[in-house]
């Protein structure tokens, strides 16, 4: 049985100033697929999942979302569409709870656009205790929470708001080992509830255990793309080095 | 306990009013009460505004400049008759909305430093009043009752602008805490680019909140305006230096995405009462500036402190 393709970047460069940040890359996702990203510093892989995810403007190309052409002006643009990120910096307003930051930009409110906290703290609670049972701390601002308790409410946030497509940039960076295997076993799930992910990562056997396939970027271009089952670390490893 | 520490600053207003008991006899007096509510309303109405931008991560040195052309335009429109005195009001009103709207574009879509562009703004707006009125007073000899009453006049043995400023203080109360402009302007404040990946419109929100500080100035340039009936285009400079001294020593975060505006409040009526207490005592205006700048730098210090301190300890 043949997967729909719900991404297919076209062609997408970025430029800043005199720096290619990406030069001409394609790239397909397919429903239920994990699509690891790898590559040095600087090799463009977070330019082109901030394209995907609105951040960024391409210079020219195209992105395609279940085979129509989208143009994402802003992150809330590729939100709607069912396309989150999980950024490497978690993009959490560190002045504000758990709960705010869960529903920050799409919070529920009443007839008069009063917020409902109490909801919103309810539904939070049960969203991110899904991710992390652990989780207590839902009244502390976010500047006092721990990279796996910051890292449990953005997973939570993304999975609640019903995503088609979630990009993950390094999302076990800042996390210890028990924390690692928690977010592995999320992705692990989110693949068979039908979610299909772009996950980058340095670490390589983080994308061996996780990925379906696996595209390789250097100095923005894509060097190749390798399904996990025809290829090993040793060929991924030489594409980063050499470029070939 | 955490009550009490994010609402310190009422323990100050406390102890001025303490002290004062000890100093002067007149202090305690119903009329001087009412005399600083009344003299802290302008100047009240006006925080509103700087908090709200400064909530947002930002500055508006502009105020004073805002103010005054506020006021003259009011002032230059003779409001004699009902319908001029509407339009005296309408018309300042939509002056100081224009200049907020230039500053929120400034800052917020061309992306300018918003000290930088706010002290720009402050000397364009000043210039250009000046050439408008060719640097002289404004005077309206013939206002309408209703116009003077507006800052004059009382109302159940209370000064018309306390009522004012009461009303505007509750209206931003309720948007700050329950609506989602108040939570996307804390988002704005305490970290722009995780508001901006959150999908919140943050350029929109800057501007929001220059347009409702220059509302504010307008307001408070009206009051002036409808106190004196005599103004002198540079009169408002210096009005932001003690607005922003009240925001700050009401807890608002000078780096943005704190503040609670009945704090604001209790920093407003601190200023009002330590000017009415340099009256009392028969200090000189020498005396109030150097006491204004001490406390001034006083906050920003402590602020500064605060600020630090939680960084270490995060």
């Amino acid at each position: 049985m043949s997967m729909k393709k719900i991404i297919s970047l076209k062609n997408i460069s970025k430029r800043f100033g005199g720096v290619k940040a990406v030069e001409d890359i394609s790239l397909d996702l397919f429903e239920s697929e994990v699509c690891g990203i790898v590559g040095h510093n600087g090799a463009g892989k977070t330019v082109l999942m901030n394209i995907l995810s609105g951040v960024y403007n391409s210079d020219t190309g195209e992105i395609y979302y279940y085979g129509n052409k989208v143009n994402f002006k802003s992150p809330a643009d590729a939100k709607k569409k069912g396309i989150e990120t999980i950024h490497q910096n978690l993009a959490l307003a560190e002045n504000l709870n758990a709960s705010a930051n869960f529903f920050l930009g799409r919070e529920i409110y009443n007839k008069i656009y009063f917020r409902d906290e109490k909801k919103m703290f309810l539904e939070s609670k049960k969203a991110i205790n899904k991710i992390n049972k652990y989780f207590k701390d839902f009244n502390t601002n976010v500047a006092n929470l721990s990279g796996g308790q910051k890292q449990s409410i953005a997973i939570a946030r993304a999975v609640y708001f019903n995503a088609k497509v979630i990009i993950m940039d390094e999302p076990t960076a800042a996390l210890g080992p028990e924390e690692t295997s928690v977010v592995r076993d999320i992705i692990k799930k989110l693949k068979e509830n039908g979610i299909s992910i772009f996950l980058i990562s340095h670490d390589i056997n983080d994308l061996f255990d996780l990925s379906d396939k696996i595209a390789v970027l250097k100095n923005g271009k894509l060097i190749g793309v390798k399904e996990k089952l025809n290829s090993n670390k040793d060929e991924i490893l030489e594409m980063i080095i050499t470029g070939k | 306990m955490k009550f009490l520490s994010n609402n310190s600053i009422w323990i100050i207003v406390f102890i001025i009013f303490i002290l004062m008991f000890f100093a002067s006899e007149n202090f305690y007096t119903l009329n001087n009460q009412l005399n600083v509510l009344r003299q802290v309303s302008i100047l009240g109405i006006i925080c509103i505004g700087i908090a709200i931008v400064l909530i947002g991560g930002n500055f508006d040195l502009s105020i004073g400049a805002i103010i005054t052309a506020c006021a003259v335009t009011s002032l230059a429109m003779q409001p004699s008759s009902p319908g001029l005195t509407l339009l005296s009001i309408i018309i300042p009103i939509t002056v100081g909305i224009l200049c907020g709207l230039i500053n929120g574009i400034l800052v917020g879509y061309l992306n300018l430093n918003s000290i930088v562009a706010t002290i720009g703004t402050q000397f364009t707006f000043t210039g250009f009043l000046l050439y408008s009125v060719s640097g002289q007073h404004v005077y309206a000899f013939d206002t309408h009752a209703i116009y003077f009453f507006i800052s004059n006049g009382r109302l159940f043995g209370i000064p018309f602008p306390v009522y004012l400023l009461f009303s505007f203080y509750i209206l931003a109360f309720i948007i700050l805490k329950f609506s989602l402009f108040g939570r996307y302007l804390e988002a704005v404040g305490g970290n722009i680019r995780s508001a901006y990946l959150s999908g919140i419109n943050t350029k929109k929100i800057i501007v929001y909140s220059y347009l409702i500080s220059g509302l504010m100035s307008s307001l408070g340039g009206i009051l002036i305006a409808s106190r004196v009936r005599n103004m002198d285009p540079t009169a408002g400079i210096g009005y932001e230096f003690l607005a922003l001294t009240a925001v700050i020593l009401g807890g608002t975060k000078l780096t943005g995405g704190y503040g609670r505006i009945f704090n604001v409040f209790a920093g407003v009526l601190i200023i009002g009462l330590i000017s009415n207490s340099i009256t009392l005592l028969n200090l000189s205006y020498y005396a109030k500036l150097l006491i204004q700048g001490f406390i001034f730098l006083l906050v920003v210090g402590y602020d500064s402190y605060l600020n630090n301190y939680s960084k270490a300890n995060v």
